[in-house]
């Protein structure tokens, strides 16, 4: 009896606590038409009521902060549910993979950021990110609305100053103003398109294109136009236009392209002068060097700098230490294998196909060379004999080396070797 | 220096001293003094299953660890018992015999000497039959290696004896040591720094324990967990599973689509093609999946993303390679793969019963889906390999065959009784007989059908014609009722199997034979691979008489009705003729058989009529009509006309008719990639409205679809101009149908190019 009264009274429970909390917010399209009615911007919020983790107190957040920000915008909801065919275009102006999310749109329906993962937070600061942004969404519709409804200058100028609003990764995914602008100004007289509506294919597809000799041009190596090529894009660097940080780098990285490849066609190792190419993957990181761009440029700055050398710590050496048609030293860090002074067998033992030469071994401690191989500087080998001596307490001992890759594919790697005799 | 404290340091010298790890201390901080205190080796887990019932003498032989001595006293202790698995004792026994067996007593003896931890955990794994059978179990065994045992310890190692997730331990070892027929120790490849088994396990140990897992991710068997902890071949780096877990989180149902969470980029932002290693040079320290993600990728690195960010939520996945592409599969409910960017066929980067998908996670899903079932067939098998061991090979035959009734269609246990079968002195007329009763288990699973029949080839060839065109034809009926693709090549099969029969009549019947069969399978795949073999190797011979006798006789004998004599009769064997012809046109279409596509199409014009359809095109693109290879469409129905499928991509115009579909599509590929300049399509009269909103798509791949234009009411004609320098060598017209499920219908979808 006892059973069956509990059994009863929890009943309601279990049936409360398996039900998904959700969003009393409406759907989009009906948030869309409250905005548009209102002049106010709608907040879309974006996730899965029965898939989505921590859902009560997301749900819980988010309802809370719609009755505090309820006079100055419209909250939506888009609930993404398991087994619903959707096709999320229709819906909302962007694609998404990190649920949940937060989408800003202008008064007009227009998109105009959005907030995922880490850049999210609590609800409370996701609204405080994107209070700024939405104070100016009328703004921005207005200046939408007359990019749309002129043409030639006006309209890009409209369409230009709207982007200029927006960070620049939301304003790369405005199609219809970059659409506008591209159609208004096709040879970027404003400048314009440069700094809005090419993204990096579209850059490098021009730059390839002037590298050719232009549209009928079939010129290739080293007989490619490079001067062109460099003139281009340092026009487009020294417009007053091009100003984000990001498009800076982007096209700072256009230009190190145009430098590496006159640099690969035209010179030899022995005689190349890598000062120009450094001095531009700096400048991008300067810009911003957090970023990602800055730090695939601290690596192509490492990577062609003739002072520096890599290090090899764990035991297997792989593509982020290899460098193409040049040789940089490696020093690879022993300490762990030393077992008192002694001869010790030093070995590279491939696992990948990579083609890769070493050469010209030598023992350091400390960072001080003690010793080398017994062998010719350039003898190209994986396998050495190295003489260690007594390491003081704590001391650093390591292999330094003269290394380079011989295959377009980078793909050497594998395990470091050092065995006591 | 206390004695505990010598202990320790003289394991870290043993450890030390081992070629395999040195520099590589990270494995080993725990025993090296300095670092971690040293591992008890005490479990303080309370003990998960029963108390060994080893005999003592057994046990005692574990305890030196001399593994070759276990299996001797195994085997003398097995002597005259009655060898089955009801009996816990014989079981246990058969279980560890069967562990050494797999991976080499010699192995297992030098593993237990490296130093007293790995001695206490193998001692320890050899009492416990439960965790054997799950590591027996598991699908790939790591065979003739310690790198299976290796995982296996140092996940016991990092949780001080107690593993909590026994199944998840067993799946990793097995994916990192590879089986017998997939050997591929992944320990000896790569980098331990970025692959490591342990920070796998505890990953997921970690995650599920979160919540944040799949909610099925708890009830995988190890079979399933290896496909969750992973790929074996072409794996993506630990850190990535972390970061996609943080990163990448769509619906359940939706990791299908995942791989779209990075973008499609060649070259990289710094210009540099896919074709080499610089593309991914800038971002070599980051990790794959995060670079990826922030940096684009294309086929390879997507596939790889979106199949990481289905595993790292507990879902089974796999990446594949396909002809010029890689694409991917995921599994979020047992049994049902799903493909994403093209998946879910080609060559799988983890695979337990061959590489080709679906052939092989089908007979996966069928051997494994019976929990119950295999289980006790495994047991079986020990007991079978136990007989094996001891001589008695009657009665390893008997257990091998009780323990496929128990599970028909696994091919170890099949291979294993074929070889004992051969022992034995198997006659062709034995064989026979033996495969007439076992292909047809094979329904739903015909070219694992093919792949057991590969054991008994010599007992085949020695068979009659007959007999060869008997099985082959049992064969083939198992086949017909498969789930086939592009990616299972069928006429290495059908050659391979003609090549067999002695007379050129012989080979006639059997390729009538095999027609009949498949020209009413419902999957047309094969068909239209066996018509492509058949073009080839006899209409482009000179031998059309052979296959033209075979086909219609096929036709016939697909539609028995027919053949009365009289013009009616006459005019309905046409009709036959002629649907048999749009069968196989339409498989051809699957196939992606352009020859076969052509050719039956010429073949069906000059036996059935040419198309008569002649529709002028109204509206205009530049540039001039361009020759298509072939045409297909997403589906078939009563009112299309295969035969004149080819007719759409000309001016003139033909017909196709789809079923009723959410997105019905058709496409048109061109001989070779090239400039387009634009395309016209047409609906055919009647029923307009069905199609309305449509999408122009171009490939150069013919996975991987950029939109070109696309149309809210599209009128009869639609005239797309493409930009200039537009490439393809496929294009597609999609129609949303999505809130109607309606037909489409197009006259014509003609491509243009300057």
């Amino acid at each position: 009896m006892k059973n069956i009264l509990l059994t009863t009274l929890l009943m309601p429970l279990a049936a409360l606590s398996i039900q998904a909390a959700t969003l009393t917010y409406p759907d989009v399209e009906q948030a869309r038409e409250q905005a548009k009615q209102a002049g106010k911007p709608a907040v879309i919020i974006w996730y899965g009521s029965d898939w989505q983790q921590g859902i009560d107190a997301f749900v819980k957040d988010w309802q809370a902060v719609g009755t505090r920000h309820g006079n100055t915008c419209v909250f939506g909801t888009f609930d993404e549910k398991l087994g619903q065919e959707r096709d999320r275009n229709k819906v909302l102006p962007i694609e998404h993979f990190n649920l949940p999310a937060v989408v800003l749109l202008a008064p007009d329906g227009s998109y105009m950021t959005e907030l995922s993962g880490e850049r999210l937070g609590n609800a409370a600061d996701a609204m405080k990110k994107l209070t700024p942004l939405a104070a100016k969404a009328t703004e921005f519709a207005a200046l939408v609305e007359k990019a749309r409804s002129s043409k030639g200058r006006e309209a890009v100028a409209a369409a230009a100053q709207a982007l200029a609003m927006l960070p620049m990764v939301d304003a790369m995914k405005q199609k219809e103003l970059k659409k506008i602008i591209n159609s208004q100004d096709p040879n970027d007289e404003s400048g314009y398109r440069a700094q809005f509506c090419m993204d990096h294919l579209d850059m490098y597809r021009e730059i390839q294109g002037i590298l050719k000799g232009g549209k009928e041009g079939k010129l290739s190596g080293k007989e490619r136009d490079f001067d062109a090529a460099e003139a281009y894009v340092r026009k487009v660097l020294n417009s007053r236009q091009l100003n984000g940080k990001d498009r800076r780098q982007q096209w700072l990285a256009g230009l190190s392209y145009v430098q590496r490849e006159r640099i690969l066609s035209t010179t030899t190792p022995q005689n190349r002068d890598v000062t120009p190419l450094l001095n531009t993957f700096r400048e991008i990181v300067k810009l911003d060097p957090d970023s990602q761009l800055a730090i695939g440029a601290a690596k192509f700055l490492h990577y062609w700098d003739p002072n520096t050398f890599n290090t090899v710590k764990n035991g297997y050496y792989t593509r982020g230490h290899q460098t193409l048609g040049f040789e940089k030293d490696w020093h690879v860090d022993v300490t762990s294998s030393y077992k008192g002074p002694g001869t010790y067998t030093f070995s590279l033992v491939p696992v990948e196909k990579g083609n890769m030469s070493s050469r010209n071994f030598r023992v350091a401690v400390n960072g001080k060379v003690v010793g080398k191989a017994d062998l010719p500087e350039d003898k190209n080998t994986k396998t050495v004999e190295l003489n260690v001596p007594t390491l003081p307490e704590g001391a650093t001992l390591e292999v330094w080396l003269t290394a380079q890759c011989h295959d377009g594919w980078m793909e050497a790697s594998g395990f470091i070797r050092m065995e006591k005799k | 220096m206390k004695a505990g404290t010598v202990v320790k340091l003289a394991l870290a010298m043993l450890i030390a001293a081992d070629p395999t790890y040195a520099v590589k201390p990270e494995l080993f901080k725990d025993i090296i003094p300095g670092t971690n205190e040293v591992v008890s080796g005490k479990t303080k887990s309370k003990k998960a299953y029963p108390k060994s019932a080893l005999p003592k003498e057994v046990q005692e032989a574990i305890a030196t660890g001399d593994y070759t001595k276990v299996q001797e006293t195994i085997l003398a202790a097995l002597k005259g018992k009655n060898i089955r698995p009801d009996i816990p004792e014989v079981l246990e026994m058969a279980m560890l015999l069967e562990v050494i067996r797999e991976t080499d007593a010699k192995v297992m003896t030098e593993f237990a000497g490296k130093c007293k931890l790995r001695g206490k955990f193998l001692a320890e794994f050899a009492k416990d039959a439960a965790w054997q059978e799950l590591y027996l179990g598991c699908g790939l065994v790591p065979h003739g290696t310690d790198v299976g045992l290796d995982v296996l310890y140092r996940i016991w190692k990092d949780h001080k004896g107690n593993v909590e997730n026994k199944p998840l331990a067993v799946a990793l070892a097995s994916a990192w040591g590879g089986g017998e027929t997939d050997p591929n120790p992944r320990e000896k490849t790569q980098d331990p720094n970025k692959f490591n088994p342990v920070w796998r396990y505890n990953f997921f140990v970690k995650n599920a324990a979160r919540g944040v897992l799949h909610p099925n991710f708890g009830k995988l068997k190890a079979w399933e967990l290896r496909f969750v902890t992973g790929n074996p071949w072409q794996d993506w780096d630990d850190r990535s599973f972390e970061w996609a877990l943080e990163n990448i989180n769509v619906p359940w149902d939706k990791f299908h689509t995942s791989c779209w969470a990075a973008t499609y980029t060649d070259p990289s932002k710094f210009g540099d093609t896919v074709q080499g290693g610089m593309y991914n040079l800038p971002y070599s320290e980051q990790s794959q999946a995060e670079a990826c993600h922030r940096n684009g990728g294309v086929c390879g690195a997507m596939s790889h993303l979106g199949c990481v960010a289905a595993q790292a939520h507990g879902i089974p996945a796999y990446t594949v390679g396909q002809p010029g592409h890689c694409a991917y599969a995921v599994r979020p409910e047992r049994g049902t793969w799903v493909g994403g960017f093209g998946g879910p066929d080609g060559g799988m980067h983890n695979r337990i019963f061959g590489n080709q998908a679906p052939t092989s996670y089908m007979l996966m899903e069928t051997v494994f889906g019976d929990d119950e079932n295999v289980e006790k067939a495994y047991r079986h098998a020990a007991c079978a390999r136990a007989l094996e061991a001891t001589g008695d090979t009657e009665g390893a035959i008997d257990m091998w065959q009780k323990a496929l009734q128990l599970s028909p269609l696994h091919p170890f246990f099949r291979t294993a009784l074929s070889k004992q079968m051969k022992s034995q002195g198997l006659t062709p007329d034995k064989a026979y007989s033996y495969l007439s009763k076992t292909i047809p288990h094979y329904e739903g699973n015909g070219f694992a059908a093919v792949n057991m029949m590969q054991d008994l080839e010599e007992e085949i060839n020695a068979m009659s014609d007959e007999q060869k065109i008997k099985l082959y034809a049992l064969c083939h009926k198992m086949i017909s009722g498969t789930r086939s693709s592009w990616a299972v090549k069928c006429e290495s099969i059908i050659q391979k199997q003609s090549d067999t029969l002695s007379t050129p009549a012989a080979q006639e019947k059997y390729l009538g034979t095999t027609l009949a069969i498949h020209m009413n399978a419902k999957d047309a795949t094969t068909f239209g691979q066996l018509l492509e073999w058949a073009l080839k190797n006899y209409v482009e011979n000179g031998k059309e008489d052979v296959f033209g006798r075979a086909f219609n006789t096929a036709a016939a004998q697909a539609e028995s009705n027919s053949g009365s004599g009289d013009a009616k009769a006459e005019e309905e064997r046409l009709k036959k003729l002629g649907e048999a012809y749009n069968k196989a046109i339409v498989a051809a279409e699957q196939a992606r058989s352009a020859a076969a596509f052509v050719a039956l199409t010429q073949a069906a014009a000059k036996v059935c009529g040419a198309s008569n359809i002649n529709i002028p095109l109204k509206s205009t693109v530049p540039g001039k009509p361009i020759e298509a290879a072939m045409f297909r469409s997403s589906s078939t129905c009563q009112w299309d006309t295969p035969r004149f499928h080819a007719n759409i991509t000309t001016p003139k115009g033909g017909k196709c008719h789809t079923d009723k579909e959410a997105t019905p599509n058709f496409v048109v590929e061109l001989p070779k990639r090239r400039f387009v300049s634009g395309c016209i399509i047409r609906k055919t009269d009647g029923n307009e409205g069905r199609m309305n909103k449509a999408t122009v798509y171009t490939s150069e791949d013919g996975a991987t679809w950029v939109a070109r234009a696309s149309i809210d009411r599209m009128p009869k004609e639609w005239a797309v101009s493409f930009p200039e320098g537009t490439p393809a060598k496929w294009l597609k017209v999609e129609f949303d149908n999505s809130k109607s499920n309606d037909y489409a219908h197009i006259s014509h979808f003609v491509v243009y190019g300057k």
